[in-house]
């Protein structure tokens, strides 16, 4: 009930912007001179790409948004998906992490629809050709806004049917800049600042810690650990050996580190040559202290990428063109103690503050048997130091074959990518020693806990992929009278090799390294009469080879219409709607990413053998046996979507655009267990089907306001938003006694979890003592007064049973993944004066308070501030944190609503606020313009969680960016 | 133009080179029809028949025995699943021993196996004229014609194991395919199951060697394989199972609409137990039976004479962890023994008479332990006995080590000894192996001395196979005493509940015997310890008391038919009363 109320809530203040923002635009509107600004700030452009090929924005029928590269170079990030937030209507950008060069965004088109092992990702295609790789891995993710024309997601089957059984989740298609006829011009820009955690979790510091440590013992009936002296001795900081306070996290983190960036690009050409090159490079310290500095064997954490591309188009006779792009970059990043900054995150997360000094008096790292020295992890486990190359070329031909027919041209392209990411570990161990005092005072050193080893190196390969692509295009593009007729045919064969991947560094497994490959034919076709009607069929016939050989290939097709209203007679040169557009489309689209990628067991129509083994002989000697594993699917298939998307695209006043959409995707074929079909008497280890079906809509609505004057002052505010519900229509599910448990029905990634009903009362317990069943409760643990009670919804007959368990699970909360994204996106220009800023909002998620930053004393870990309020029998009535336990409470600590939050907030996820000097200033020093400019990035959240960022509560803290930059162009 | 047509060519050529071939470039299976060629692979398709015998000191949810759902013992931790069976809370959706799928699975292995014997091709011997490649060539023929027997065998006993539980079964001899229509699959009645299984053990018993010592059984290979006398004990037992009440008397389920799918059909009584007598006494004469030898160490080595079929393991000590007293290191108390149990044993008061323990008798009641049948000391830990490496006494009065108020400390009064190695260090990982004894001798005894006593009542017979039992090296009880023949059923019945206690005989004979309610259906017992004096002190005052209440209802005489397989397959019919 809340969280639909924050949506709304939501949804009143968007309105009420953009309300206003017409209403002012109206206003300015009427004052504004009719002669348009031809550089008005982020004017759209008249083409954009639908997929292999281009088509005037006005006639294109199917939902697509796109963002340019200029606008995504306003913040600073070193990976090219958070600079997506809040930028295109119906993706939503979801923060993963903020380690530099380790942790990626997910990007999901008009949400997700699919579960189970489906892959819920969209497709990656830079400059047509498929971009591969796992997390930050993709080169897509790795590209630089610089290099970037625009970026365009294709949202309906539409527009998505010619990648056949690769579009159902939509694609998210790059284009590059290319080199424009003219004399060469320089741009060189650099930004230079710092990055610094934009939340930290709280903790109690050693004082507050064991008083409450003390009455957590108490309340497991045990007797407190520290004394009054202990207590005292915390409270005034006066013996920091034997009663530290320490800070662990400002043991270990630095509050800025220092971050920047260079971009240098060329742009020029004549007729013949045109070119386009950029070099840029970013880098990014991290945030721990420069531990490298202090001990060889350790390493500053920070992260460089080094990017180059070289767009080439020639002209190699009248009728020959050709284009050559290469790009690439080189990552590398480095760490110490470990891969990832994981485990140095989840250990200052659990220490308490009192569990060791950092520094023993002798000098030796403090420490205990259950604790590693963070401090210590940092300086004396060595380090990772990793190194990535990734190279994107390609090639392609353009003959021009009018005298054919007129309007015919054909090409023929070829694209050879690879990723390679080797890892380079030192690692050693080092000894530390717990203290205590003895009579005097003196320390009291325990046994050596840890051993000091020698820095041992390992080389070892992490990931790589390699593809090649191979594509033939035939294109025909040719109007008689009102007609307008474009088509194309094309080929795309595409063979990819993975191994491993980033995140989890393993060995390649027996068939992963076997290539994925898939060969289509697509194709689209245009009609548009008397620019009025428009009717589109475009489709695609495709194979790829994880399916059995009889199930390999598939017909996608998708047809549009479109109808511009305003090119009827009776509205033409009407002065408020400028423009009128109705689309709409059906087809069907699918996805073959039906299990994940890189294991050995992709191949789910082979049957294979192995499994457990029996011992005979008097030596009692194992024997290896054959047994079928699952049982092979001939007829396992991809997921396929029925996707219908009914839009219309406005201009008002000239000035305002807007698009809405409204989509419902039919998701089935969706691989789930066999469950409901398959006897277990037939004796098989039963093998997922194409069974499961889900749904999805929602709407994606932008609307634009420009303020474009021949005055010197330009405005534009831009809304988009995407809206979507999903819930699974069919999954499979063994029949449930408790009807609540089932996932059918529930949205997509729906949490199921316990009922957090208030807190046991002494009356509760006092009943408990003769019934246990009474008040209902958990078998695993002594339940006490203030533990958190949960609802019993039912037991093992279907029926509430006393007691609290799996089977009174219940839907709790939203799915992590918004329902609702805005974002919001606004700029003025003002003489040399310039700004644009970016929020990003979202609603309808839940959000987990999940670890020790929330779960007090768990795994013998530390308390946060959370725990302040914490049931007592004093504070019964207004505690809203259980009672403490020193102990691993199975009771307080179940996955419930009491840990869930609304995850909703709004977030400024870049400012830019830039001067750019008269331009006789700039030309004094040869310059043709001069801009300096302060970014912003991740600058601030409003949320509804006290304790964090409700996207980032565990990990590497969420990082702002602040830099300072300078622009010339020649 | 010719250029342009240059480049077409070279186009049509890409479109052409781009329709890659899309089978894989390497395969790393080998597939059915390669596995099958060899004699060692197909070897390896027995081994999985073998492996899904299933393995009963570590059974349900990796922890509890089955005798912790019957009145021999209480399972500690209130979590596992296998408290659903004493609470009366389990039915066809939530079934702690959901083995129905296991042992589908192994029948369909056997199915296959049997299709695949056929197909190996041996011809690399048999070719080869030389002596020694004829002799592997002969030796390699007459273990493939075994192995047959053998699947078919285990087969039969995975489809007992299936009747026991459910009655009635659907009987497939074929592998079905997961394209198949499940809906006409039906449930077999009870006497074609029963009439199948002892079919198939007739002809496994006349074709198998008797012994895996036989040729071309060489024990050091072979120990552990299924025999010809195994098939001769499975047939004692299906008979004897065939025999008793529960099978024949349909009254039970209440007007069950079908009958035949939980019963026999009406019949000679009589010559059901003498069919069940002849049956066990075939395999007390296959051989002269070995003597039995000491009880204890039985439980930890697979090779001795008395165990007729074990389910073998590698050796581990996670039974020891398991079911350890609570101040054991590393410890979980696990099954402990009931009071019920501990009851059973006799206690001997000269070398010729034997006496039901008493709690009434004031001097046994004062001490409970004395004199008592040796097989108590072998099976329980009571308090104060010495257990574990390093060994020290089990503390099992209120406060002490392995007691009450400490967590997860024993609710019975008792700790299991059976089946534990207690020579292992634990902290050292020491292991051992640990022998799920399927078929032993003195079962085919007090099979042949019940069903001896049901049809030819004081027939010698009866008291020599029960004191074969009861004389054994170690435990030398007082022969069973002459009296009626509801006495000596008594009597007999007793004997196979200590004999065979938590080798989860006593939860399907008491639901033969059809006495749920009188054994299952009252509150399980255990002993209060009270420490009498200091700790130092050895005097320990003993109370029984409840310790669990416990359900028993009519339907629990056979399992519910999984939900998930009724929704499946519409054909096949629930047992009464679920």
């Amino acid at each position: 009930m809340k969280i639909q109320n924050t949506n709304k809530f939501l949804y009143i203040v968007l309105l009420s912007i953009l309300t206003n923002g017409v209403l002012q635009a109206q206003e300015k509107v009427n004052v504004a001179s009719k002669e348009q600004d031809t550089v008005g700030i982020n004017a759209k452009p008249n083409f954009i790409n639908i997929g292999y090929d281009t088509q005037p924005i006005k006639t294109v029928t199917s939902a697509i948004s796109t963002v340019k590269g200029t606008d995504l170079e306003k913040n600073f990030n070193v990976n090219l998906g958070n600079t997506l937030y809040g930028r295109l209507a119906g993706l939503s950008v979801t923060q993963g992490g903020s380690e530099p060069g380790v942790a990626t965004p997910g990007l999901f088109v008009r949400g997700v629809n699919t579960f189970g092992g489906g892959s819920n990702s969209p497709l990656y295609v830079i400059d047509g050709y498929i971009s591969n790789g796992a997390g930050s891995a993709n080169a897509f993710m790795q590209l630089m806004p610089e290099e970037i024309e625009t970026i365009s997601i294709l949202k309906d089957a539409s527009a998505t049917a010619i990648y056949g059984a690769r579009g159902a989740n939509g694609v998210v298609l790059v284009t590059t800049k290319v080199g424009k006829e003219g004399p060469l011009k320089i741009s060189f820009t650099t930004k230079q600042g710092f990055n610094q955690a934009q939340s930290l979790p709280k903790f109690l510091g050693a004082y507050d810690y064991s008083v409450l440590y003390n009455e957590a013992l108490v309340n497991d009936g045990l007797a407190p650990r520290y004394s009054a002296t202990d207590l005292d001795a915390y409270q005034n900081g006066s013996d920091p050996l034997y009663h530290p306070n320490v800070n662990w996290y400002n043991e270990v983190l630095r509050p800025t580190a220092p971050v920047s960036s260079y971009n240098l690009t060329f742009n020029g050409g004549d007729k013949f040559v045109k070119y386009f090159v950029m070099l840029n490079a970013i880098n990014s310290q991290g945030l721990f202290k420069k531990f490298g500095d202090i001990n060889d064997e350790s390493s500053n954490s920070g992260y460089e990428k080094y990017n180059f591309r070289s767009n080439l188009d020639l002209s190699l006779s009248k009728n020959l063109s050709a284009e050559f792009k290469i790009a690439g970059s080189i990552e590398q990043s480095k760490n110490p103690n470990n891969y990832t900054t994981n485990e140095t995150f989840s250990l200052l997360q659990q220490l308490p503050p009192n569990v060791f000094p950092v520094y023993n008096p002798n000098g030796s790292y403090g420490g205990n048997a259950r604790f590693e020295n963070p401090v210590a992890n940092l300086l004396s486990t060595g380090f990772y130091r990793n190194n990535s190359r990734t190279i994107l070329t390609s090639l392609k031909f353009t003959q021009k074959l009018d005298m054919v027919t007129k309007g015919l041209s054909a090409s023929a392209a070829m694209s050879i990518n690879n990723y390679f990411e080797s890892g380079s570990r030192k690692s050693k161990e080092y000894p530390r020693f717990s203290i205590a005092p003895d009579a005097t005072g003196a320390p009291i050193y325990g046994t050596i806990i840890g051993q000091l080893t020698p820095l041992a190196g390992q080389e070892q390969t992490q990931d790589q992929y390699r593809n090649i692509i191979i594509q033939a295009f035939l294109n025909y593009k040719r109007t008689f009278g009102k007609s307008d007729i474009s088509a194309m045919v094309m080929f795309n064969s595409d063979n990819i090799t993975l191994f491993g991947t980033a995140s989890a560094p393993t060995a390649a497994t027996a068939n992963s390294t076997d290539p994925y490959k898939h060969n289509s034919a697509a194709g689209r076709l245009t009609y548009t009469f008397d620019n009025r009607f428009i009717a589109e069929f475009s489709g695609a016939y495709m194979g790829s080879e994880i399916f059995a050989p009889t199930k390999r290939y598939g017909f996608f097709p998708a047809g549009s219409l479109g109808y511009i209203i305003s090119n009827e007679s009776f509205l033409k040169d009407n002065k408020t709607l400028n423009f009128l557009k109705l689309r709409g489309s059906y087809g069907l689209v699918g996805n073959d990413i039906v299990a994940s990628q890189g294991t050995g067991s992709r191949y789910a129509y082979t049957q294979t053998f192995g499994g457990g083994g029996y011992n005979f002989g008097t030596g009692n000697v194992g024997a290896g046996s054959l047994s079928e594993n699952v049982i092979a699917n001939q007829n396992i298939t991809w997921e396929k979507e029925k996707s219908f998307n009914i839009g219309l695209d406005l201009t008002l006043f000239k000035n305002i655009d807007i698009s809405y959409d409204y989509f419902n995707r039919d998701r089935y074929d969706i691989l789930v267990p066999s469950t409901t079909t398959i006897p277990a008497f037939a004796g098989v280890i039963a093998p997922n089907l194409n069974q499961g079906k889900s749904n999805s809509e929602g709407i994606d609505v932008s609307l634009r306001y420009n303020l474009m004057s021949k005055k010197e002052f330009r405005f534009f505010i831009e809304i988009n938003g995407g809206y979507v519900k999903n819930k699974i229509i069919f999954n499979s599910e063994a029949f449930q006694l408790n009807t609540q448990l089932y996932r059918t029905n529930a949205a997509i990634d729906q949490p199921f979890g316990l009922n957090a009903i208030g807190f046991y009362t002494p009356a509760d317990i006092i009943s408990r003592q003769t019934d246990p069943k009474s008040v209902p409760g958990v078998l695993t643990e002594i339940i006490r007064a203030g533990d958190i009670k949960y609802q019993d919804i039912g037991g093992p007959n279907g029926t509430p049973d006393g007691i609290i368990d799996g089977n009174d699970a219940m839907a709790i909360g939203n799915p992590g993944l918004p329902s609702l994204t805005v974002g919001l996106h606004s700029g003025f220009h003002y003489k040399g004066f310039d700004a644009d800023f970016v929020f990003q909002g979202v609603s309808g998620n839940t959000v987990y308070l999940g670890g020790n930053t929330f779960h007090a004393f768990q795994n013998n870990g530390q308390v946060g501030p959370i725990a302040m309020n914490r049931w007592t029998p004093e504070t019964a009535a207004t505690a809203d944190y259980p009672r403490l336990s020193s102990k691993d409470n199975l009771n307080n600590y179940q996955f419930s609503n009491f840990w869930q939050r609304d995850g909703s907030f709004i977030k400024l996820r870049s400012a830019e606020i830039g001067y750019t000097l008269p331009s006789n200033t700039a030309k004094a020093i040869r310059m043709n313009s001069i801009r300096v400019f302060a970014t912003g990035t991740n600058i601030f959240s409003i949320d509804k969680i006290e304790y964090g960022d409700p996207e980032s509560l565990t990990g590497y803290p969420v990082s702002r960016t602040l830099t300072m930059g300078i622009n010339f162009q020649l | 133009m010719k250029k342009y047509r240059y480049f077409l060519i070279v186009l049509a050529g890409l479109v052409f080179s781009s329709c890659q071939d899309l089978d894989r470039e390497f395969i790393t299976t080998i597939d059915r029809s390669e596995i099958e060629q060899s004699f060692t692979n197909v070897q390896s398709l027995l081994t999985g028949v073998y492996s899904e015998i299933q393995d009963g000191t570590l059974y349900i949810g990796g922890a509890a025995m089955m005798a912790s759902a019957t009145d021999e013992a209480e399972f500690t931790l209130e979590t596992n699943a296998i408290q659903s069976f004493n609470t009366g809370s389990w039915n066809a959706i939530n079934n702690p021993d959901s083995v129905w799928d296991n042992y589908y699975r192994g029948i369909r292995k056997v199915n296959q196996f049997l299709l695949s014997t056929g197909k190996i091709n041996l011809d690399p011997w048999k070719l080869d004229p030389s002596p020694s490649a004829q002799a592997v060539y002969n030796t390699n023929l007459a273990l493939i014609n075994n192995w047959n027997y053998e699947a078919r065998l285990l087969r039969a006993y995975f489809y007992f194991e299936l009747v026991k539980r459910y009655g009635g079964v659907p009987l497939l001899t074929n592998a079905l395919s997961i394209d198949d229509d499940f809906s006409i699959v039906k449930r077999n009645n009870l006497k074609e199951c029963i009439d199948f299984i002892t079919s198939e053990c007739d002809l496994a018993a006349a074709n198998l060697p008797l012994t895996t010592k036989t040729l071309p059984y060489v024990d050091a290979r072979d120990l552990g394989r299924v025999t010809k006398l195994t098939a001769l004990a499975l047939k004692s037992r299906v008979l004897l199972y065939a025999a008793s009440d529960l099978f024949n008397t349909p009254s039970w389920a209440g007007g069950y609409a079908n009958p035949e799918l939980i019963s026999l059909p009406a019949g000679d009584r009589i010559a059901r137990w003498k069919a069940a007598s002849d049956a066990a006494k075939a395999v007390i004469d296959a051989q002269t039976p070995p003597a039995l030898g000491a009880y204890k160490s039985l439980f930890n080595t697979f090779n001795n004479p008395e165990i007729i079929f074990t389910r073998t393991a590698s050796n581990s000590n996670s039974f020891e962890k398991n079911n350890s007293p609570i101040g054991f290191q590393l410890a979980q108390s696990g099954n402990t023994p009931s009071q019920d149990l501990v009851d059973a044993y006799e206690v001997r008061v000269n070398s010729t008479t034997a006496v039901k323990f008493n709690w009434n008798d004031p001097a046994m009641a004062a001490n409970p332990y004395l004199s008592r049948d040796p097989r108590l000391g072998f099976t329980v830990v009571i308090n104060d006995a010495l257990f574990g490496t390093p060994n020290r006494k089990v503390e099992i009065w209120n406060g002490g080590k392995d007691a009450k108020p400490i967590i997860n400390a024993t609710k019975t009064g008792y700790y299991l000894r059976k089946y534990q190695a207690e020579s292992l260090n634990l902290l050292l990982d020491n292991k051992a192996a640990h022998s799920w004894i399927i078929f032993r001798y003195p079962e085919i005894y007090l099979n042949y001395a019940e069903a001896l006593n049901e049809w030819s009542p004081g027939n010698a017979d009866i008291k020599l196979y029960v004191d074969r039992v009861r004389f054994r090296t170690g435990v030398a009880m007082p022969g069973m005493p002459a009296g009626s023949q509801a006495e000596t059923r008594e009597r007999i019945r007793n004997e196979k509940r200590v004999e065979f206690a938590f080798e989860d005989h006593r939860f399907w004979d008491v639901r033969r015997w059809m006495q749920g309610p009188q054994f299952f259906g009252k509150p399980l017992r255990g002993v209060e310890v009270i420490s009498t004096n200091s700790p130092t002190n050895n005097t320990f005052k003993y109370t029984p008391v409840n310790v669990e209440n416990r359900s028993f209802e009519a339907k629990m005489y056979l399992y519910p038919i999984p939900q998930s397989e009724l929704n499946i397959a519409k054909g096949l019919i629930q047992n009464p009363l679920w």
